[in-house]
C-alpha cells in the first residue's frame, strides 16, 4: 500500500482559551511514524483528531482520504488506543475485546476468535478471563492495544502506549508495532521518550506547545539537536576545584560557578562523553559531587533548544 | 437502520448485564423494596388499618412520587454518564456504529431493569395490601385492577423519567446533579402546585393515568387526582411521547457530539 496516510492543513484545536494544537500543516506517508514531544505538546490532541474523537477548531484533516470525526468508514479501517487507562472494569479482557469486535460487525464466533488472537498477540492470553479491574497498568495497556488491532485495521493510532509497561513489556510492544508495520499496517504512535520511538521507526514528528517543530528521519532531527549545547547542573562541596578540571575538557563549551550552594552550570556538545569524564574527574579532584541534573534528560529541554 | 438495530441490541445486552452488576442497582433495589416492606410492617400492627389506604398512600407517595424519579435519576444519569465518567466512551465513539444506538441501547437496558423492579414492587405492594383484613365498608375494598394500574403507572413513570435523565447525560457533564435539581424543583414542587402548570410535569400524566381509572380509590391521598384528569390512554400517549421526544433529542445531539476526555 502506498500514498498519503494523512494530511493536515493549518489544523488547529482549542479547548476554550487553551491551545491544544496550532496551525499544523503536515503530510504523513504510510508506515510507522512516531510522534514525539513533552507532555502538553499537542500529541494527544493531534491523535484524538486523527482518531475522529474530536473535531478541529480550524483547518482541515484527512486520514486515509477521509474526514475523521464520527466517520464510520474510517473507524472500520483504523484502530485507536487512547491514552487514558480506562477500560470496562467489570468485564474480562476477553469480554472487552470481543464486545468491541462485535461492534465492528463481526459475528460472535469471529469476534471471539479475533479477540483471542489479539490478546495472545499482546501477551494477555493467560489473563484473558480475568476482570480488567484486577489488571495492572501494563496489562491494561496491552488490552487497549489488543482492542485497537483485533479487527485488523490499516492504521493503528496509539497514544502513549508504552506508559506503565515494564522494560520487557515495552520491548514486546515495540516489537509488536514494528511487526505490524512490516505486515503493512500503518502505525501512528506517540511518546515523550525519544528512544522508544527510535526502536520502532526512523520517521518522527516533533511537537512542542501545540506546534510542529520538525518532521523526518530520527537522524536528521538528532543532527538538528546536536547543534545545540546540552546543559548539566552540578553541585559539589569544592565547586571551583571541579570547575577548573571540567573546563579543560575539549567537549565542554562553558563552565559557570554559581554564587552559592556549590552550583556549577556546564554546557557541552557531547553529553555521554561528559558523563564518562565526570566520573573520573570527580574521583581525582575529590570535589565531592552532591548532585547532578541534566536538563536534557527530558525532551522539554531539547524542545527549548529548538525553539530558542 | 440495520446498523442502528444491531448496535442497539448489542449495547442493550451488554449494558443489561453490566447494569445488574452495578452497585447503584443495590441502592435502587433497596429503595424500590421500601413500599412493600413498609406495607408488610404495617400489616403486623394490631391496629385496624385499611389495605386500600396502605396501597394508595405508599404506592403514590413513596413509589410514584419519590422513588420513581429518584431511581430514574440514579440509573438514567448513568446511561451515558457512566461511560463519560469512566472515560470508556472513546471505545464506542471510535467504532463504526450508529451513535444514537449508544443512547437508545443503553437506555433500553436501564429501563428494562427499572420497569421490572418497579412493576415487581407495585405488584408486591398490592399483594401485601390485599392481605389486610377486609374493611366493613365496601367503599374501602381494594377495587379490582387497582394494583394493575399501579404497576402500569410505575412502569410508565420510570420509563419516561429514565428517558429524560438519560438524555440529560448527552448534554451535561454531571447529569445526576441536573436530574436531581429537575426532580426536586419541577417534579417535586411544580407538580404539587395548583393550576395548569402541573401539566408541565411527568407526575401530572402519571397521576392522570392512575386517577382516571379508579378516582374513588385515590381520593384518600391528597393531591393525587388532578381536577380535570386526562383519560388513561391520553396519559399513556403523553408519557410515551415525552420519552420518545427526549430520546430523539438526545440521539440527534449525540450524532455530532464530541467529548473532551482527559487522560
Amino acid at each position: 500500500m502506498s500514498g498519503a496516510l494523512l494530511s493536515a492543513d493549518q489544523l488547529g484545536r482549542w479547548y476554550g482559551q487553551v491551545v491544544g494544537l496550532s496551525d499544523l500543516t503536515l503530510s504523513l506517508e504510510r508506515g510507522v511514524t512516531g510522534l514525539v514531544g513533552p507532555n502538553g505538546a499537542g500529541k494527544s490532541t493531534f491523535l484524538k483528531l486523527v482518531a475522529g474523537e474530536i473535531r478541529p477548531s480550524r483547518g482541515t484533516l484527512e486520514v486515509l482520504g477521509l474526514k475523521p470525526f464520527a466517520n464510520a468508514e474510517l473507524f472500520r479501517r483504523a484502530g485507536f488506543c487512547p491514552q487514558q487507562e480506562a477500560l470496562y472494569e467489570d468485564m474480562t479482557g476477553l469480554e472487552v475485546v470481543r464486545f468491541l469486535m462485535r461492534l465492528h460487525g463481526f459475528s460472535a464466533a469471529e469476534a471471539t476468535r479475533r479477540a483471542n488472537e489479539a490478546l495472545d498477540r499482546v501477551g494477555l492470553g493467560d489473563a484473558r478471563k480475568r476482570r480488567v479491574g484486577g489488571y495492572s497498568k501494563g496489562m491494561r495497556q496491552r488490552a487497549k492495544i489488543a482492542q485497537a488491532i483485533a479487527h485488523g485495521p490499516e492504521l493503528v493510532v496509539a497514544d502513549e502506549p508504552f506508559n506503565g509497561l515494564d522494560p520487557v513489556g515495552r520491548a514486546e510492544m515495540t516489537a509488536l508495532f514494528a511487526q505490524a508495520g512490516r505486515e503493512g499496517m500503518s502505525v501512528l504512535v506517540s511518546t515523550h521518550v525519544l528512544h522508544e520511538v527510535e526502536a520502532l521507526t526512523h520517521e518522527i514528528v516533533l511537537f512542542h506547545r501545540g506546534r510542529l517543530l520538525a518532521q523526518g528521519p530520527v537522524g536528521q532531527v538528532r543532527q538538528l539537536l546536536s547543534r545545540h549545547p546540552r546543559r548539566v547542573e552540578l553541585r559539589a562541596r569544592e565547586p571551583r576545584r571541579l570547575a577548573r578540571a571540567l573546563v579543560e575538557l575539549d567537549f565542554v563549551l562553558s563552565v559557570r560557578v554559581g554564587p552559592a550552594d556549590g552550583r556549577i552550570d556546564v554546557e557541552t556538545f557531547e553529553l555521554e562523553r561528559f558523563f564518562e569524564a565526570l566520573t573520573r574527574i570527580a574521583a581525582e579532584t575529590r570535589a565531592g559531587v552532591t548532585s547532578l541534573e541534566s536538563h536534557d534528560a527530558s525532551l522539554e529541554a531539547v524542545f527549548d533548544y529548538l525553539v530558542a | 437502520m440495520l446498523n442502528f438495530l444491531r448496535t442497539t441490541w448489542l449495547l442493550y445486552r451488554t449494558h443489561l448485564v453490566r447494569t445488574l452488576r452495578a452497585r447503584r442497582m443495590w441502592l435502587v433495589a433497596f429503595g424500590v423494596a421500601l413500599a412493600p416492606a413498609i406495607a408488610w410492617v404495617v400489616a403486623q400492627s394490631p391496629r385496624t388499618i385499611r389495605g386500600l389506604d396502605v396501597l394508595t398512600a405508599l404506592g403514590f407517595l413513596l413509589t410514584i412520587n419519590v422513588m420513581a424519579p429518584l431511581a430514574s435519576v440514579i440509573v438514567g444519569a448513568a446511561v451515558l454518564g457512566e461511560e463519560l465518567e469512566d472515560r470508556t466512551i472513546t471505545y464506542l465513539l471510535t467504532r463504526p456504529i450508529s451513535r444514537p444506538a449508544i443512547l437508545v441501547g443503553r437506555w433500553l437496558a436501564s429501563a428494562t431493569v427499572l420497569v421490572a423492579l418497579f412493576a415487581a414492587s407495585a405488584a408486591l405492594l398490592g399483594w401485601v395490601a390485599g392481605g389486610f383484613p377486609p374493611p366493613s365498608n365496601e367503599k374501602y375494598v381494594i377495587p379490582p385492577g387497582l394494583t394493575g394500574a399501579l404497576v402500569g403507572a410505575s412502569a410508565l413513570a420510570v420509563l419516561t423519567y429514565s428517558a429524560l435523565f438519560s438524555t440529560l447525560g448527552v448534554f451535561f457533564k454531571h447529569p445526576m446533579i441536573v436530574g436531581l435539581g429537575y426532580a426536586f424543583t419541577i417534579e417535586g414542587f411544580l407538580a404539587n402546585l395548583p393550576g395548569k402548570n402541573q401539566a408541565l410535569t411527568i407526575q401530572y400524566y402519571v397521576r392522570c393515568f392512575l386517577a382516571s381509572q379508579h378516582p374513588q380509590a385515590w381520593a384518600g391521598v391528597e393531591d393525587v387526582v388532578p381536577r380535570e384528569p386526562l383519560d388513561a390512554a391520553q396519559a399513556v400517549r403523553w408519557l410515551l411521547g415525552i420519552a420518545l421526544v427526549a430520546l430523539a433529542i438526545g440521539a440527534w445531539a449525540l450524532r455530532r457530539k464530541q467529548y473532551e476526555l482527559t487522560a
